[in-house]
């Protein structure tokens, strides 16, 4: 194991130039081969011969644990309270892997994180390998010197669906007063934090009100997830509790009213929201140069679970093999590359012809493979498929500006 | 990232609405995308879609702003090797 002093910019050579990492502001940043040489980079071999992809994820999802107190009845990993987990030595391993990989951030979770004993180590680690560690946690057992600890990772975001009944309806128990405080704790803390919202029928319907007490506690990020069969949540009613189609329409539009409630807060979606996101025919040049991604499983992202086999996201159940054997068959492996270029060498109508293919990707693979029974197929929620499937022409959201009177 | 949004929204919001051709390439200087923020989140990748309602002048303002955070780290110290680079293990500084 090394722990050698973290680079001051970390880079990596890719097909289009180079990947810089930035901590102020906090960013992943595509350069060409031209800045790569002004910023006193040789040219690298790579430009030559170039290989489609990229030359490893630039963030890894490490799953620390799957045990977790709470049992939520949809919860996409099935974690328990006496749920698995990899020990500290185990995890380290990983981490020197994806550090000596070149991937810039880790996104660790569980299960509930804080129960690991080595989590604050294993970030530390992460931190001296010149990565980037980010928590997400339900902020049980987050007491205010854990919070103080917290100051290792670059964000943490709490979960947090709802305040009362939508909370209740999302994860079966009411912890909407322990997310707050944990958000409190972190905010006294000077840690940057925020929330992971599941985004179904009960909590969509009260979103202004989870994001008016989020702020309130603390919260700078707010991070909409749209609900994805997985786990327990295979079995639970997926099709009553994930969003209707005019609710899926509704979501931009929502977007638009939460950021003018709160100019100052960051707001997110997750990538399989993407194909909701695209009903509102944005620019698609802008949605490229921020990096609005749809489904990068296998290529932007890739997931290690709890038995430390990587996939290409965490619902995927069919593992590429160990992250050593990961970073062995990147290039090659027939899995990763069918997940890569899905949308470029598969997708059918509407996706073969839609003009935001190349950042959607067909949606999420997810959601496509509980409804559909294939990984590969276009996404059954996507507001364009739903047209295309009733046999009808496609009518963009209408979203008012910014600017304009809620 | 408060400061930078502050200060791209300040000028964004000055913004006339002209649409400026090019964008990052005008300003920006090589940076082809910024990919802004951490994701804490282990189970999707997420997008900051706040920055789809800023303006085409506000996106060049934050090329402007990312090149320049570039370049000076460049001016400040030597850069350390490539973290990786799998197609040439022979051509870091």
């Amino acid at each position: 194991m090394t722990t050698p002093a973290a680079p001051r910019l970390k880079l990596r050579y890719e097909d289009f130039g180079a990947i810089v990492a930035l901590d102020e502001p906090p960013a992943l940043v595509h350069i060409d081969p031209q800045l790569t040489q002004v910023l006193g980079y040789p040219p690298s071999p790579r430009w030559r011969a170039p290989r489609g992809h990229l030359s490893a994820p630039t963030e890894v999802h490490l799953m620390l644990t799957n045990r977790c107190p709470a049992a939520c009845p949809r919860c996409y990993t099935d974690a328990t309270p006496d749920g698995a987990e990899p020990a500290e030595a185990e995890l380290i391993e990983v981490v020197d892997r994806l550090a000596d990989f070149g991937v810039f951030h880790l996104a660790l979770g569980g299960g509930e994180s804080l129960l690991h004993a080595g989590l604050f180590r294993v970030a530390a680690h992460a931190r001296a390998r010149g990565m980037v560690p980010n928590l997400t946690t339900s902020g049980l057992g987050l007491t205010p010197a854990l919070a103080e600890a917290c100051r290792v990772f670059g964000r943490v975001n709490v979960s947090l669906d709802g305040i009362g009944a939508a909370y209740v309806s999302s994860r079966g128990y009411d912890g909407a007063a322990v997310a707050l405080r944990a958000l409190e704790r972190l905010r006294a803390a000077g840690v940057p934090a925020g929330i992971n919202l599941v985004v179904t029928r009960d909590t969509f319907d009260t979103l202004a009100q989870t994001v008016d007490a989020a702020t309130a506690a603390g919260a700078d990020e707010v991070e909409l997830l749209r609900l994805k069969p997985g786990g327990r949540g295979l079995d639970d009613g997926y099709p009553v509790h994930a969003l209707d189609e005019e609710r899926a329409r509704a979501l931009m539009p929502t977007l638009v009213a939460l950021q003018q409630r709160h100019p100052t807060v960051a707001f997110k979606v997750d990538c399989s929201f993407t194909p909701m996101l695209c009903a509102a025919d944005p620019d698609l040049d802008l949605l490229k140069r921020f990096g609005v991604y749809g489904c990068e499983a296998g290529h932007v992202l890739t997931a290690v679970k709890a038995d430390l086999q990587a996939t290409p996201c965490s619902f995927v159940p069919t593992p590429v093999g160990t992250v050593a054997e990961l970073v062995d068959t990147w290039d090659t492996s027939p899995l990763l590359n069918r997940w890569r270029r899905y949308h470029l060498d598969e997708a059918p109508a509407p996706c073969q012809t839609c003009t935001y293919r190349s950042v959607c990707k067909g949606g999420c693979k997810a959601v496509t493979q509980r409804a559909l029974g294939t990984w590969f197929a276009p996404d059954p929620e996507c507001p364009r498929v739903l047209a295309h499937g009733r046999g009808e022409a496609f009518v963009p959201v209408t979203v008012p500006p910014l600017g304009a009177a809620p | 990232m408060a400061a930078l949004r502050r200060q791209v929204a300040a000028v964004a919001s000055a913004d006339d609405g002209a649409a400026v051709d090019g964008r990052f390439d005008a300003v920006g200087v090589g940076v082809l995308s910024v990919k802004l923020g951490f994701n804490p989140n282990s189970s999707s990748v997420g997008s900051l879609v706040s920055v789809l309602f800023w303006s085409a002048t506000g996106a060049a303002v934050l090329a402007n702003l990312v090149a320049a955070a570039l370049l000076a780290r460049r001016a400040q110290a030597a850069l350390p090797a490539p973290a990786v680079d799998p197609a040439g293990k022979a051509d870091g500084p």
